[in-house]
């Protein structure tokens, strides 16, 4: 789901041309062995600077008896020490990143 | 999913915006270090090394999840105006299942026609169960009490067990009737993932249904 939001967001700034591309961070140089820094690099390939794809940070919350979700729409759903919470799909498409917090434990959310 | 504790600290993450083995990968606020999501583990900076706990979590129709939990709390940023509601999971797609040093990824539309597959990754005995018409999924670990078991589907959302006879409900994971009843499945941590992707992170995995 991440690779085909971050497709589609990466043709829309190679679209838009060198002008105004964005300043895209690299990642730290700390791999002190040449080889292993050599197999990372070939591995790795920056599309888009950090947060390009806003995480959500505080996560907002409405009950399911109000939720305006259709019946048949995905949700990933955790269950944390008899805490439920439910994560429409939908958004976590746009989103794929939430820092939260359930039954106590500390989560991430990834799509 | 992945708890964001690690020795001690809370981390809160960010995405990176890069691809690795082309699949997502995150930073974290407090290094910046970056870790690779299908193995929640920081490939360079500060704590690299550093592996996240994984949580099991379900992919459910919100019919199906609101049913079994009528008290969840549900995720509300970006509910409000128009949205683009995808029914169903993509092209490609697979359940994936890494337990010790042992992968496995099952295909999630064969795995969606088959209703269920069974499998072991490493010496886990593991049952993945997909309802046809929602797309619901489910990993449990098929041992209960020291005994292995087999499943069979047995129809609208029941699983049946060959050693005992017992009918299961595949949603919850409980054996409702027979010996076993009253008795709970292990849910086991999944990823989805891109086929190719997971192909990258565990070359030695097995794939079913591909």
């Amino acid at each position: 789901m991440a690779l085909v939001v971050l497709g589609v967001l990466a043709l829309g700034w190679a679209i838009r041309g060198s002008a105004d591309a964005p300043q895209i961070a690299r990642p730290p140089a700390d791999l002190p062995d040449p080889h292993e820094r050599m197999m990372f690099d070939s591995a790795y390939d920056q599309r888009l600077s950090r947060d390009a794809i806003p995480p959500i940070y505080q996560p907002h919350f409405v009950a399911a008896a109000v939720a305006p979700l259709q019946p048949d729409e995905l949700v990933i759903g955790l269950v944390v020490d008899g805490e439920a919470r439910a994560y429409p799909v939908t958004t976590l498409n746009r989103r794929e990143m939430v820092n939260d917090v359930v039954g106590g434990t500390p989560v991430l959310v990834t799509w | 999913m992945h708890d964001r504790r690690f020795e001690g600290r809370t981390l809160v993450f960010g995405n990176q915006g890069a691809l690795y083995k082309t699949a997502m990968t995150w930073f974290d606020h407090g290094t910046g270090s970056i870790w690779s999501q299908p193995i929640g583990r920081a490939l360079v900076g500060e704590l690299r090394g550093a592996t996240l706990t994984q949580i099991p979590s379900t992919l459910d129709t919100w019919e199906g999840f609101h049913a079994r939990h009528p008290d969840a709390l549900v995720l509300s940023n970006g509910l409000d105006g128009p949205r683009l509601i995808l029914a169903s999971p993509r092209e490609n797609w697979v359940i994936g299942l890494a337990l010790g040093d042992a992968a496995a990824a099952v295909d999630f539309s064969h795995a969606r026609a088959a209703a269920l597959v069974q499998l072991t990754v490493g010496n886990e005995p593991v049952a993945v169960w997909v309802d046809s018409t929602t797309g619901t999924v489910r990993a449990y670990l098929r041992r209960v009490a020291n005994r292995l078991l087999d499943f069979e589907p047995a129809g609208d959302g029941a699983l049946r067990d060959r050693e005992t006879g017992s009918l299961w409900s595949a949603a919850k994971g409980l054996a409702l009737s027979g010996p076993l009843a009253g008795q709970a499945l292990s849910p086991v941590p999944w990823t989805s993932a891109f086929d190719w992707a997971w192909r990258d992170f565990y070359p030695n995995s097995t794939f079913i249904g591909a």
